[in-house]
């Protein structure tokens, strides 16, 4: 059998199901000498504000035996320079493009939304409602489900109808299931799962945490198996796609995600160490759904959980 | 950008120092490099480590790739005691070097400090093959044990600065007491500098009083090495959001980084080798 990446999510139809996670690819533009980002499902850019934003004093950053902290602050260039100076890049190069948004108010998601309607060369939108690094729209906005639902709402609002909208929700909550829930009903066409778990390290000689704003955002491979628990949770409360995100740095890891519930991955911090590792993912997982026997990775998906839209296989 | 990903096979190391060793690795192709470039070094080529290490180049000629790593931490230590046969990852050469031809022409001081010999060595050796006046190669270290001999007396002619224990015809005490002496016999000259961050904030302070123009090459913790994680960021000097140490620099001149010098107490000498 030949296998069949070609994934559809509400309105755009993927080439594969294979992305590079916010924050972690740059703008897609970065790693041109390297490999082909057209190859990939999308790119999902680094989450972007109305403003540019210098992001977190130092440091930012610490590796751990098992995963990595991060404290960046969202800094970025802002949505407008993305729009004049990468976006016209991208397209010119056919690098498909998600656009990670972050707000600081609610009506802001909306309002870039707009602001990005006036550009082509990208096939929607990942609203970043969970980012643990920034004192205003980040976790604050990502644990309440009624403020997910109406930004989700809003946002789909201010969506052309062929583009696609996900959202990407935080672990650090009691049920992520009804945050899940809170962004179907607000319209998404998928759930993004899951951003970085809440972490913190200490400095012992100077007994503080090593971070400015004490947590940080932890990733890498330590996260695997709780994003893996999360994936499956929401896959067993919604009927909309999940993109499953947490850890993965192999075809094996990207394979368990497409079981637990998802219809499609994104790599992060992995790339970090390998930028040509989403690129090469691609190739991988269709060596690797051909020899399971199988034509498309949803088929993989567990018996023990529900069906999905046939509208978003 | 001539940039390349490989894996690449450990082929020679060699204990040169306390905890401070050269690697070499074999690749397939030659990379030119520009002193103060450097790689990220994943130790293994598994998934071991989350992150690869930055490394500054010590040499890139003859299909080898040569390093000078000091262990700081389990990742370095894996990298000095993998066997000869064994595999790394490496992802360079990455960011700007020294690439002022004022550093490369005419007078200049070069003021190390511990592994931060390594990209002013080369640049060292850059100079003596254009054909370039010998710099003066001052070398900082808290004691004998600490000096990369086979790098010290090989075709640069380092001068050693040692505080606790030197040897005859090194200089006792700091490197950045070398340095003001250097600049009081040739004023006009230009510094160039890498070491640990007390030793280069010193520097910095000398060169801005005496309004002698510096490049820095810096160290921070790093993630991509790509400048596109933004881990080792600084603020720029002329307030427009932050450079990257690792994409942008990590050689930069002095005043393209608010406040480096001022960042710590006066020049005092204080904490710098």
């Amino acid at each position: 059998m030949i296998p069949d990446l070609r994934w559809r999510c509400g309105p755009v139809e993927f080439e594969n199901p294979v992305f590079t996670a916010s924050g972690a690819w740059g703008y897609g533009l970065e790693y041109a000498d390297l490999c082909d980002a057209s190859r990939l499902g999308a790119v999902v850019t680094k989450t972007l504000t109305v403003e540019p934003r210098s992001g977190n004093p130092q440091p930012r950053m610490r590796e751990l035996r098992h995963g990595l902290l991060n404290s960046i602050g969202l800094e970025n260039v802002g949505l407008r320079a993305f729009c004049e100076e990468k976006l016209p890049r991208l397209r010119a190069s056919g690098v498909r493009v998600i656009v990670s948004l972050a707000g600081r108010e609610e009506a802001e998601f909306a309002t870039m939304i707009e602001r990005l309607s006036a550009h082509e060369g990208w096939l929607g939108v990942e609203l970043n409602l969970s980012c643990p690094n920034v004192a205003h729209g980040g976790l604050d906005f990502g644990t309440d489900p009624a403020r997910i639902e109406r930004i989700t709402r809003s946002a789909r609002a201010a969506l052309p109808e062929d583009r696609v909208l996900w959202v990407k929700l935080t672990p650090n909550v009691t049920s992520i299931a009804t945050l899940a829930r809170a962004a179907e009903g607000g319209g998404a066409h998928a759930i993004a799962a899951i951003n970085t778990v809440l972490g913190m390290e200490v400095d012992l000689e100077r007994a503080e945490p090593v971070f400015p704003r004490a947590v940080a955002g932890y990733s890498g491979p330590a996260i695997l198996p709780i994003a893996l628990a999360k994936v499956w949770e929401i896959a067993l409360a919604v009927r909309i796609p999940v993109v499953g995100i947490g850890g993965i740095a192999s075809v094996e890891d990207a394979l368990k995600f497409f079981v637990a519930g998802a219809s499609a991955v994104q790599i992060g911090t992995a790339l970090f160490a390998r930028p040509d590792r989403g690129v090469h993912l691609v190739d991988e997982l269709a060596d690797a759904i051909g020899r399971a026997g199988r034509q498309r990775p949803t088929e993989l998906r567990s018996r023990r959980l529900p069906g999905q839209d046939q509208s978003s296989n | 950008m001539s940039r390349r990903l490989a894996v690449a096979e450990l082929v020679a190391r060699e204990d040169v120092a306390r905890d401070t060793w050269i690697v070499d690795y074999a690749l397939e192709f030659d990379v030119p490099v520009v002193p103060g470039q450097f790689a990220m070094v994943h130790p293994g080529d598994d998934d071991r480590y989350v992150l690869g290490r930055p490394l500054s180049i010590l040499d890139a000629s003859d299909g080898r790739l040569r390093f000078l790593i000091k262990v700081a931490g389990r990742g370095t230590r894996d990298l000095v005691q993998a066997p000869v046969g064994s595999t790394a990852r490496i992802f360079g050469p990455l960011g700007r070097g020294f690439e002022s031809a004022a550093l490369l022409g005419g007078e200049a001081i070069l003021v190390a400090g511990g592994v931060g010999v390594v990209p002013l060595h080369l640049l060292a050796r850059k100079r003596l093959e254009r054909g370039s006046p010998p710099a003066r190669a001052l070398f900082g270290a808290r004691t004998r044990a600490d000096l990369p001999l086979p790098l010290l007396h090989g075709t640069v002619p380092w001068e050693s600065w040692v505080e606790e224990d030197p040897a005859p015809g090194e200089g006792h005490g700091r490197v950045t007491e070398g340095l003001v002496a250097a600049l009081r016999e040739t004023p006009d000259a230009v510094v160039a500098t890498c070491g640990p961050t007390a030793m280069m904030r010193a520097v910095a302070r000398i060169c801005r009083e005496r309004r002698v123009p510096l490049w820095l090459c810096l160290e921070e913790q790093m993630g991509c090495g790509a400048g596109v994680c933004r881990a080792c960021v600084l603020p720029r000097a002329d307030g427009a959001g932050m450079l990257t140490v690792c994409h942008e620099g990590p050689v930069l001149p002095l005043d393209a980084i608010e406040d480096y010098a001022g960042a710590y107490p006066a020049s005092d000498g204080e904490a710098c080798p």
